[in-house]
């Protein structure tokens, strides 16, 4: 007769590995690891005011935070951001918490190199012999990997920036209607600064060019009644590609949304709205779609856009 | 015919846009077309002067109770109208497109050491109005990168980066540049091997080549 014993054998292992954890850790990670508690304890009630409807992909309150886990959440904003058509929400707490890692992790560097300058000369005022006992191999790699994050968030928001640039009439009729989303949500506090005073320099540029020239009527840069729209809405129809992952915590009996097949494989189950056709979305594979109709997925990290 | 010089104006901004893309090194603003505007914007005083006469004739009939065709006052004056449109189209689709270009200009080459200078070279081919733009483009963009994102060199390079050391050579330019992190001689052909991110600013200032 066969028992199953996985569920006994996980919650020892559960035990187990909490003790391990602990112990065994290289120092490097253990101290970011503990730097990221902190940081994340203290400048959790300043996020509070943020209002956030909906959270993103990774930054969620309840599960563990650690800095590898940031990393690639940055990582699926970033690829999101690049292929999505339209604005994404900004977000903040995962932001703030990078920023100010990558603010210590400069800190630290620092330090390391100095220490390093100070054993260089001790050495040298002993004797002349080589320094091999002090390696610059963890330097360079800590300089290296900072490097990498930087690139990243700074491509992540060129590329917000330049979308800012392209809608912003579009940003603004959403700030105009009060039912919609807050653009707080949608935005940065620096990327409200630079969409207000970009779309500002811009009117300013127009009106001295070539609207005071034109009939008073004919002046709104944001008209919508005459011939052709001039506000630019994100094209919804866009396709992309993305790849079904899931639910988060790959607890897949507790999402409602999932279905599953005579196959015993689960797939959500999308409606295209032009042509009234199912799409059934299986997990782990990879599917061309339009942007309207996988959008709420996308918000949920259930597919991420590669 | 109507229109036909905003077409022109269009034209030439879809040339522009031909040539800064397929040599993409840095982009160049050719000089702001300043007589076709200023003929175009001549037309379009014209046709609002058309416009406030049709205004004043339907007034007049209206007043008078003569119903003599006004449909084709209406036409007329519909015509005129979408005319106007169309020029503030092509209008602002040439300024936008140059307003592009200067923002692409401003990030470049913004606040990488020399700031004053991006109004040097290019002044004679900005009206003035763009040359203020500009200006205050790149003090925004400076505010930018002062900002919650100190550490992250906003305008920095787009290319991710791929090894820590990396060979450079001198281009053109000698004497001592650098100061930042220890002073580099910069003699014209010599060869360095330095770390990326220190001559990340030197290669976009196209002081060094070769990577």
């Amino acid at each position: 007769m066969d028992v199953d014993i996985e569920d006994i054998l996980a919650e020892l292992n559960t035990d187990s590995t909490a003790v391990d954890y602990s112990g065994n850790n290289n120092p490097l990670s253990d101290i970011a690891n503990t730097n990221v508690s902190t940081l994340y304890n203290s400048s959790y009630p300043d996020d509070k005011n943020i209002p956030t409807n909906k959270n993103p992909p990774g930054v969620r309150s309840n599960t563990k935070i650690s800095a590898e886990q940031d990393y690639s959440s940055l990582m699926t904003l970033w690829r999101n951001e690049r292929c999505s058509p339209e604005l994404l929400p900004y977000p903040h707490h995962l932001m703030s918490r990078m920023l100010m890692r990558i603010q210590d992790q400069l800190e630290r560097l620092e330090i390391i190199s100095m220490d390093f300058m100070g054993q260089n000369s001790n050495t040298i005022d002993n004797s002349n012999k080589p320094i091999n006992n002090n390696n610059m191999l963890p330097l360079l790699c800590m300089e290296a990997e900072l490097e990498r994050i930087k690139f990243i968030i700074r491509s992540y928001i060129r590329c917000r920036l330049s979308k800012i640039d392209k809608f912003s009439l579009y940003l603004r009729q959403i700030e105009q209607d009060s039912n919609l989303k807050s653009l707080d949500d949608l935005l940065s506090k620096d990327e409200m600064i630079y969409y207000q005073r970009h779309s500002e320099m811009i009117l300013k540029l127009f009106n001295d060019t070539t609207l005071k020239h034109l009939p008073p009527e004919l002046q709104a840069i944001n008209d919508t009644t005459g011939t052709i729209s001039m506000i630019d809405e994100p094209d919804w129809n866009k396709f992309v590609f993305i790849k079904v992952i899931g639910p988060n915590d790959k607890m897949l009996n507790s999402d409602p949304l999932l279905k599953k097949d005579s196959n015993n494989k689960f797939f959500y189950e999308v409606i295209i709205p032009e042509l009234e056709e199912d799409v059934e979305l299986f997990i782990d594979s990879i599917y061309v779609m339009r942007y309207n109709v996988i959008k709420n997925l996308l918000l949920d990290g259930k597919v991420i856009l590669i | 015919m109507y229109c036909e010089l905003a077409n022109k104006l269009v034209v030439e901004a879809k040339r522009t846009e031909q040539l800064n893309s397929r040599n993409n090194a840095r982009t160049t603003l050719p000089v702001h077309n300043d007589e076709l505007v200023r003929n175009v914007l001549k037309e379009v005083t014209q046709l609002k002067k058309n416009l406030e006469f049709f205004k004043e004739q339907q007034d007049i009939m209206s007043t008078e109770g003569i119903s003599v065709d006004s449909n084709v006052m209406k036409c007329q004056y519909f015509v005129n109208l979408l005319c106007l449109e169309r020029n503030k189209r092509c209008l602002l689709g040439y300024q936008k497109l140059r307003s592009d270009m200067l923002d692409s200009m401003a990030w470049e080459n913004n606040g990488m050491d020399v700031m004053g200078s991006n109004l040097g070279e290019e002044n004679s081919n900005l009206t003035h109005q763009e040359q203020e733009y500009l200006k205050k483009y790149s003090e925004l963009i400076t505010e930018m990168k002062s900002g919650e994102l100190t550490d992250i060199d906003l305008s920095g390079s787009l290319i991710p980066p791929k090894e820590v050391f990396i060979d450079v050579r001198v281009l053109k330019d000698a004497g001592e540049i650098q100061t930042e992190y220890g002073v580099f001689n910069l003699i014209k052909d010599s060869q360095f091997f330095v770390r990326q991110s220190d001559v990340e600013r030197l290669i976009q200032q196209g002081f060094l080549q070769k990577i």
